[in-house]
């Protein structure tokens, strides 16, 4: 495998999977979308693979699993077949040379009795030299199916004539292909190319899976997406510390959308006492914050919101979001990271202003949803609402203030109602 | 019997011969609106009926409902036993109300975990609705993926195969949802990205979509727009 400098990193704090299982889809449809043969498909997928397997040992998962070709893939072409099994050939040429210096065991998932014969040896002689390597484990499936998989493991079962009575979980699990890993239970299940489908891989193991589907092929499939993914995984795994968010969520939407709107509405007056008392009664309302530190969160909030806001100070703004968030998550045990979110927050409003229609806020829609992710922990997908509703919110005050009436004031207002009661509704 | 049965479709259109439903997002419906988590499983159960009936209107032939999980059943038991205490005062109800429009009843998972008056209700309900000709609907009860394989494998091993015996076929026989058309929709509600061990052996070519909406207030129109997109999606079967 060549050396590719990729310097990804997650930020501290990542939630980082032990396991990651790929379903490979899309070569030939990335092929045919360019007017390639099927072959120069799988090529690029077989390149896309490589870098994403050394992305992913960069990133310290353990456990890879790739499925390349299944039990009922026998059915297509012998060309195309010999296509992909040269590919093999060539993988396992790779990846013997890498194999050593990255500490990686080799595990063939699947039928043996199918494969071309070399393959099959080179597989043996590859899980024979890197069987006592323990850093990471890559399984290739190759002539895998699931329902094989379950089936081949019940007749050794069978054939050791183990007694029903002495039959559980953990004994089935020593008689499938992921005997004696570290983390045969797959934590994160990609699968390129857009189809919502298992495809039977790995049925037993993928009871506890987060699912990801990525619409692209895997030949577009770079490691900054597979980074992207594992962040998404991390923020479904919510962590609290022994603190449950939802104590801290005990807010009344109304009440809150109502205070914070009080607050957007008196921008305009600089640094003013009552400003900073709306902003204080609001984070009181939202973060159940003591008096003290109410009034400590609100200062950093407001010098932020109007250093963004009259001086477009984005540094400036940061460094005081960054103090508000550390406040907030100290108190309220979240487990994001106050730098990240603040530049989110900031890039929010960056994005955000002067937009007057969704369709302009696509940028900041996103960040939005990437913000409300990463501080409540949750994934982007489950951000997706309340991120929408922010935007809208947002939208409308932006009308309000370029003098459009006082109709949008009371819009925006019923967003953030709607905002806060979909993030309650979320992370409760 | 039952298999010969299910040959004979009567569908227009593309319809799933089999949705599952993985229900969740009932304790959080509740806790957004300050109510006790329990509201929100009495909440959910009344979403089952509607979503049950559109099916069977549509053609469905085998509706599924992860109900409780056996991890669900571990619970600590001051909430296990609210839960009980739901099924006991609905399921019944439910059931019978199902049972009057033809529907046929399973019970899918170890029954054994419950208690023993809520496992003569589930067994009546299954013995009532025996010969029910309509659409079938499994509720998932103490019901886990490993554990429905682990009990397959113990019966094949009781019933003396041999390892040649061992097919695709034979294993399918012995799961919960034996002469059953495999699900070939599996939807789960409440805005998460996994099935937590909903048939991992019969889900292998579902369609899987994850829908935001927590159960509470998941709708029949939102079961036509999904069943819409699964018309769109290109079924390969692996192939």
């Amino acid at each position: 495998m060549e050396k590719t400098k990729t310097l990804l990193s997650t930020p501290k704090g990542t939630h980082i999977p032990n396991h990651i299982a790929i379903i490979m889809d899309g070569n030939r449809r990335w092929a045919r979308a360019k007017g390639l043969p099927a072959s120069e498909g799988h090529k690029a997928g077989y390149r896309a693979m490589l870098k994403v397997a050394r992305a992913s040992q960069e990133l310290g998962i353990h456990t890879l699993t790739f499925w390349g070709f299944s039990t009922e893939n026998w059915e297509r072409s012998s060309k195309e077949i010999d296509n992909i099994m040269n590919l093999v050939r060539h993988f396992v040429e790779d990846f013997t040379k890498d194999a050593k210096k990255e500490g990686v065991k080799f595990v063939h998932l699947g039928r043996k009795d199918k494969l071309p014969e070399d393959i099959i040896n080179a597989f043996n002689k590859l899980e024979e030299e890197t069987k006592h390597y323990t850093r990471h484990i890559l399984n290739i499936a190759l002539d895998y199916g699931g329902k094989d998989e379950i089936l081949r493991a019940t007749r050794k079962i069978i054939e050791d004539k183990i007694p029903a009575e002495k039959v559980d979980e953990r004994l089935f699990s020593s008689y499938l292909d992921t005997k004696d890993q570290p983390y045969p239970y797959v934590d994160l299940f990609i699968r390129t190319s857009g189809e919502q489908r298992t495809s039977g891989l790995m049925p037993w193991q993928m009871e506890y899976a987060e699912y990801y589907f990525e619409a692209d092929h895997l030949p577009d499939f770079t490691p900054e997406k597979l980074r992207n993914a594992i962040l998404d995984y991390s923020r479904r795994r919510r962590r609290f510390g022994g603190n449950d968010i939802v104590e801290h969520l005990t807010f009344d939407p109304k009440v809150v959308a109502k205070l914070e709107i009080a607050w957007w509405r008196l921008r305009k007056i600089p640094k003013g006492t009552r400003f900073q008392d709306y902003a204080f009664n609001h984070l009181r309302e939202q973060f159940g914050l003591s008096k003290q530190l109410a009034k400590e969160a609100a200062k950093y909030l407001i010098v932020a919101f109007l250093e963004q806001d009259n001086g477009r100070n984005w540094e400036k703004a940061k460094i005081n979001l960054k103090k508000f968030y550390k406040l907030i998550k100290d108190e309220v045990k979240l487990a994001f990271e106050p730098s990240i979110v603040a530049s989110m927050q900031v890039k929010f409003w960056e994005d955000m202003a002067g937009k007057e229609q969704v369709k302009a806020a696509s940028d900041a829609e996103e960040t939005a949803r990437e913000l409300v992710a990463e501080v409540n922990r949750i994934s982007l997908f489950q951000a997706a609402k309340a991120a929408h509703l922010l935007v809208l919110a947002n939208i409308e005050r932006n009308l309000a203030e370029r003098g459009s009436g006082e109709k949008h004031w009371d819009k925006a207002q019923d967003y953030l109602e709607r905002f806060y009661r979909a993030l309650k509704e979320r992370v409760a | 019997m039952q298999a010969e049965r299910l040959k004979t479709p009567e569908i227009e259109g593309d319809v799933p011969l089999h949705i599952a439903i993985v229900m969740d997002g009932n304790r959080r419906w509740a806790k957004a609106r300050g109510i006790l988590g329990i509201e929100g499983h009495k909440e959910g159960a009344r979403t089952i009926e509607p979503i049950a009936f559109r099916c069977r209107d549509l053609g469905v032939q085998v509706l599924s409902f992860y109900t409780l999980s056996i991890e669900n059943l571990s619970r600590p038991p001051e909430q296990v036993g609210a839960l009980l205490n739901v099924l006991r005062n609905q399921a019944d109800k439910l059931l019978e109300r199902l049972d009057k429009d033809n529907i046929r009843f399973k019970a899918i998972g170890d029954l054994g975990l419950f208690p023993l008056d809520l496992q003569s209700v589930f067994k009546d309900a299954e013995q009532r609705s025996a010969g029910k000709t309509g659409m079938i609907v499994n509720l998932a009860l103490g019901y886990s993926g490993a554990d429905e394989v682990v009990r397959a494998v113990k019966k094949i091993i009781r019933g003396n195969f041999s390892t040649d015996d061992v097919t695709p076929n034979l294993i399918k026989d012995f799961l919960d949802t034996s002469g059953q058309p495999d699900p070939e929709l599996v939807i789960r509600t409440g805005r998460r990205s996994r099935l937590s061990g909903f048939f991992p052996l019969q889900s292998m070519y579902s369609e899987i979509f994850f829908s935001p909406t927590l159960w509470p207030d998941f709708t029949v129109d939102e079961l036509n727009q999904i069943i819409a997109w699964y018309r769109v999606q290109t079924r390969t079967f692996g192939r």
